[in-house]
């Protein structure tokens, strides 16, 4: 709303100007001075709240209504854009965090599918009977390409091996794919099962004991002759 | 059979003192495989350094022969293709 005052009277003024003797310009000077300060201000010298600020259409009072005594915002309600992306994350980044949550839960706050959790706590059954094999000849112990079957979907890997340097077992064979990407990985050995487990992108082959002169399998979803199935199967 | 070229691209050692080498045949990315390596034996003796070459050259025999494999199914899944798209239109004298 544009300003309502109005000025005072002005022509009781300038004749009383003229008559004790200022000229013209003189005059018009109190003109425009008395215009100006009786829309404007009030007798204590502050801004009348139906004042405009140059350029607005929209009196001062509506203009400074949403700020408080020490000038800042009085509420959020009373901000246009309210989007997110305006702001600078807090402590504890509950912006990026709510963004990460966003993405990793379904509506039941539940994980959105199997791969938005780490390796070690996905169950998966691997598509081959067995995956290890060791021929009786050499120590090495061979990991066949696999396929595990997730509930999102299927991963596939390269093959691999493992040189124990001797014959023996059980050789406890997993390896790490944190991102569920697939592909070539390193497998690797331990003589310990609970080294399977010790870190959260691990993904468990299955084992095999390894005999010279004789040929052994393992791994996969039967566990073959020599070992032990992959993860999800139970022998 | 095609001639295979095996060749050792990379090489780490990993956290528990295990080292592997990443064994790619004829350049081809898709045929990488991580071979990994004891040092000591599980009885804590060093790996025979002899027993050890001998099996990383069974492992670059064993790269080669899968990628030869990987080629011949190829090769097959391609014939078939060709066999199922005749090359002449049907229909010409």
């Amino acid at each position: 709303m544009a300003n309502t005052l109005k000025p005072r009277p002005l022509e009781p003024v300038l004749a009383e100007l003229n008559r004790i003797g200022l000229s013209f310009f003189a005059q018009r000077f109190f003109r425009d001075l008395l215009t100006r300060v009786d829309m404007v201000l009030t007798n204590k010298g502050e801004i009348q709240a139906q004042a405009n600020v140059t350029g607005r259409a929209e009196q001062i009072s509506t203009t400074l209504g949403n700020l408080d005594v020490a000038g800042k915002l009085n509420s959020l309600q009373n901000v246009n854009n309210t989007l997110t992306d305006f702001l600078t994350d807090g402590a504890g980044s509950p912006l990026t965090g709510g963004k990460r949550g966003f993405q990793a839960l379904d509506t039941n706050n539940r994980l959105a599918n199997s791969f938005r959790s780490t390796g070690v706590n996905v169950s998966a059954t691997p598509t081959s009977s067995t995956t290890l094999s060791n021929d009786g000849t050499h120590t090495v112990i061979t990991i066949n390409a696999s396929t595990n079957q997730f509930a999102p979907g299927a991963v596939s890997y390269n093959s691999g091996s493992f040189d124990p340097g001797a014959f023996g077992g059980p050789n406890y064979i997993f390896f790490t794919d944190p991102t569920f990407a697939g592909g070539a990985v390193t497998y690797q050995q331990s003589t310990t099962p609970q080294q399977e487990t010790a870190s959260e992108g691990n993904m468990i082959n299955g084992s095999i004991t390894t005999v010279n002169g004789q040929n052994k399998t393992g791994g996969g979803n039967s566990g073959g002759n020599g070992g032990r199935g992959g993860r999800g199967y139970v022998q | 059979m095609s001639t295979h070229n095996t060749e050792v691209v990379a090489w780490k050692r990993l956290s528990n003192g295990q080292h592997a080498a990443c064994i790619r045949c004829c350049g081809d990315q898709g045929t990488d495989h991580w071979h990994t390596m004891n040092v000591m034996t599980p009885e804590g003796k060093p790996v025979d350094p002899a027993v050890r070459d001998q099996n990383l050259a069974a492992v670059h025999k064993f790269v080669g022969d899968q990628h030869e494999q990987m080629r011949q199914h190829t090769q097959a899944i391609l014939d078939l293709a060709g066999k199922l798209n005749p090359v002449e239109p049907q229909g010409q004298p």
